[in-house]
């Protein structure tokens, strides 16, 4: 049975920092959610999360906190994912604003919302750095992320043979 | 794989591939398709995992006339990156096709038909005519998606041969969504040639050219969910089909919840008269005149007949050249009761509000009402303020957005929507709030008006206001919103005005200090409005009961545009104000 959604879950990151939080918002990770549903008698020793630090954790309560209640995306179809997907190529004002963070808390948030399976999250993240891709050049988006061209001098000549197409437009 | 040093240290490094993977897939949503190889180009991590994904190489987009080699083996380089899977192809022409026979690409890309998902063709008529009878050949087991665009061609081909285009007779027997624009059109032979199932379509989107394909489009189609529908070019008003099927005189389609009529005009009362569709939700009618409305009777009795209820209609689109009276539109609204959704063309704000304030028993479940146009009289302003206090904040009001499309425009209306919920969520004004979001906003006013403005603002600073505070000001402006403004930097016109950067730290600080700020500023010289407001109530506020007083906060604003205010004008309430408004008083 449901708990009630006051009911209150204490998490410790792997900084031992630790959070109490209603069960509602933190079963916006599908993780914690079947976690909790595992345990049958209220614990009060709090859920070790690993591989989350505290400052991540706590971006990540707050989008969990704005978006309580929403229906979480239940395990679909290929197909309809993809729709859903093409009706969400954009990202709503207020998550745009959450996730305007430095390019180390975007990836930070981005792993935690894939370990912790929190699908919009994940979503958001992923959409934002497609953002930041978007228009640039493989150089731009090597400088973007401090990404070393690693190609050997072969694999430079095939690659510029295969975009001898691109490049002549 | 090895990894430089400098690599791994990079925070999206250590992002596993499935991540990266969903990002590429983000990337090619937002992309244009000539972008569409970059992530391959980045570094040997990156291109590992883009290259040997099937699915990052699904949407395919054809350059029909692109002889170069190198084009070519592009091509064939992305269908083989895209192994066995469903394809999402885009055919692209339109400069017509001397070199049609060519056919440089296609025979590559036509062998794998079985593999396409969606199929889409943009280009000319020409050039679609040869398309068309290569895929009349093909099996297409998968395809759900095919949509037609037709542009005009430049070439002298094309323009030789004039006229509209056929669906092809398609295999594809699970074909879901069908579009074709805007002269690709279905005739009677697409009914006897085509192999995929009517039954089976759940949108259809095109132009009809006789009335009778569109009454078996919804005879056949069980399923179909979403319908638009125009007159093609040659259209003919028969109402039978010229074949032996059987279609009844009244058409009941029990799955259609979408429906869209654009340019039949009075050929709209024949259409909608015999179609019986209790599940529809939505209805948009575009016509030259309204004239009709009164005629469509049959078409709502019917839906009541068959169900027992009035239509399910939430949101309902009546978009006319000319409205001559609003019975017709008033009868409409009457019969649909549960509207929550409703865009109205062609009435001015003072015939909305004699629908929506004087009968307020209309439509009790509007939630969002969009005025396409209006006008930008005081009498105008004041029926928009009315018909927001009664229908949004008032008991029982569920308005939640108000929008103009034209009339009170950008330069109109400036909406502070994240801050000032629900109010002003409401006044939304399109594209505004989110170019003042990205940035700052300007407003060039005279003299007067810049020194009027930043003592209005300042005040907000200093001050709480509450409940029903509301000033009046009277500021003869534009409204120019410049995104990356930077506050520091002054700017002028040269002309007669000058330009007050207004940051949005600025007024984001000046709504920390009211629940709810609209700023109504106007082009035109009549009353323009500054209006503070509640979260609970709206109200115009008196300046103060001296006349001077007011006279003197008016004209500090703007004195020349004060000058032709009407003297014996009372700085009004809003029910003071509709009273002026009934008695003719103003307008």
């Amino acid at each position: 049975m449901a708990a009630p959604a006051t009911q209150q879950i204490k998490i410790r990151c792997n900084d031992e920092k630790e959070f109490t939080v209603d069960r509602d918002v933190l079963e916006r990770s599908v993780l914690i959610k079947n976690m909790l549903e595992d345990v049958t008698e209220q614990q009060d020793a709090p859920i070790p999360l690993p591989n989350v630090s505290g400052p991540v954790m706590a971006k990540v309560l707050e989008y969990c906190t704005h978006h309580r209640g929403e229906p979480l995306p239940s395990a679909d179809t290929e197909q309809s994912q993809d729709e859903t997907r093409k009706r969400t190529t954009d990202i709503s004002e207020w998550d745009q604003k959450f996730i305007t963070v430095d390019q180390e808390m975007l990836f930070e948030i981005i792993l935690a919302a894939n370990y912790l399976d929190i699908k919009s999250l994940l979503d958001v993240g992923c959409k934002t750095v497609a953002n930041m891709i978007k228009g640039k050049t493989p150089e731009e988006i090597r400088k973007l992320f401090n990404i070393v061209n690693d190609f050997t001098p072969e694999e430079e000549a095939q690659i510029k043979k295969e975009n001898e197409w691109a490049e002549d437009r | 794989m090895s990894l430089s040093i400098d690599s791994a240290k990079t925070p999206i490094h250590p992002l596993p591939s499935d991540i990266l993977i969903e990002i590429f897939r983000s990337y090619l949503q937002v992309s244009d398709w000539t972008q569409a190889i970059i992530p391959g180009r980045v570094c040997r991590h990156w291109r590992q995992i883009f290259i040997t994904t099937p699915e990052l190489h699904r949407k395919l987009t054809v350059v029909i006339l692109d002889t170069q080699p190198s084009y070519l083996s592009y091509t064939q380089l992305l269908l083989e990156r895209s192994g066995s899977y469903p394809l999402d192809l885009t055919f692209l022409g339109g400069a017509s096709s001397a070199l049609w026979t060519s056919r440089p690409i296609l025979g590559e890309v036509l062998e794998t038909a079985p593999r396409w998902r969606s199929l889409k063709i943009e280009t000319d008529l020409v050039e679609y005519r040869q398309i068309r009878r290569e895929l009349s050949e093909l099996e297409m087991p998968i395809l759900s998606d095919f949509s037609v665009d037709l542009r005009s061609s430049t070439s002298n081909l094309s323009s030789a041969r004039p006229g509209r285009a056929l669906l092809p007779p398609l295999q594809a027997p699970n074909l879901q969504n069908l579009r074709l624009k805007p002269s690709c059109a279905i005739d009677d032979s697409t009914f006897e040639l085509a192999t995929f199932a009517w039954g089976s379509l759940r949108t259809f989107e095109g132009p009809i050219g006789d009335l009778a394909h569109i009454f078996r489009v919804l005879t056949w189609g069980t399923t179909l969910r979403e319908c638009s529908i125009h007159p093609s070019v040659g259209f003919a008003v028969n109402m039978a089909p010229s074949t032996s099927y059987d279609i009844p005189q009244i058409i009941t389609n029990l799955s259609l919840t979408h429906l869209s009529i654009k340019g039949f005009n009075n050929h709209t009362t024949r259409l909608l008269n015999r179609l019986t569709l209790p599940s529809l939700t939505a209805l948009s009618i575009s016509s030259h005149s309204s004239s009709f409305l009164l005629e469509i009777k049959p078409f709502f009795r019917r839906i009541q007949e068959h169900s027992q209820m009035r239509t399910k209609l939430q949101k309902l689109s009546l978009k006319f050249a000319t409205i001559r009276e609003n019975r017709g539109i008033y009868f409409v609204l009457q019969e649909t009761p549960g509207l929550k959704e409703l865009e109205l063309d062609r009435l001015t704000m003072l015939e909305i509000r004699q629908l929506l304030i004087t009968e307020w028993d209309l439509l009790p479940e509007l939630e969002v009402l969009v005025v396409q146009k209006s006008d930008d009289r005081l009498a105008g302003l004041v029926a928009v303020h009315e018909l927001l206090q009664r229908r949004m904040v008032g008991v029982g009001g569920k308005l939640k957005t108000f929008r103009f499309k034209e009339g009170y425009s950008e330069g109109l209306m400036l909406d502070l929507t994240s801050k000032c919920q629900p109010w002003i969520s409401a006044v939304r004004c399109s594209g505004f709030a989110q170019k003042l979001d990205e940035g700052m906003c300007v407003l060039p006013l005279s003299d007067e008006g810049q020194l009027a403005l930043k003592d209005i603002l300042e005040g907000l600073q200093s001050r709480v206001f509450t409940g029903s505070d509301i000033l009046f000001s009277h500021l003869h402006t534009t409204i120019k919103v410049i995104s990356e403004l930077d506050s520091s930097k002054s700017m002028s016109n040269g002309d007669q005005y000058g330009i007050i950067p207004l940051s949005k730290t600025l007024l984001e600080e000046c709504i920390s200090k009211v629940d709810n700020f609209v700023l109504w500023l106007s082009r035109q010289p009549i009353i323009p409005l500054l209006v503070i407001g509640s979260r609970d109530e709206i109200r115009y506020h008196r300046v103060g009961e001296d006349e001077n007083e007011r006279r003197g906060w008016y004209a500090r604003l703007s004195r020349e545009a004060w000058a032709d205010f009407p003297k014996e004008f009372p700085v009004p309430s809003v029910f003071q104000l509709s009273e002026l408004v009934n008695a003719g008083r103003v307008e």
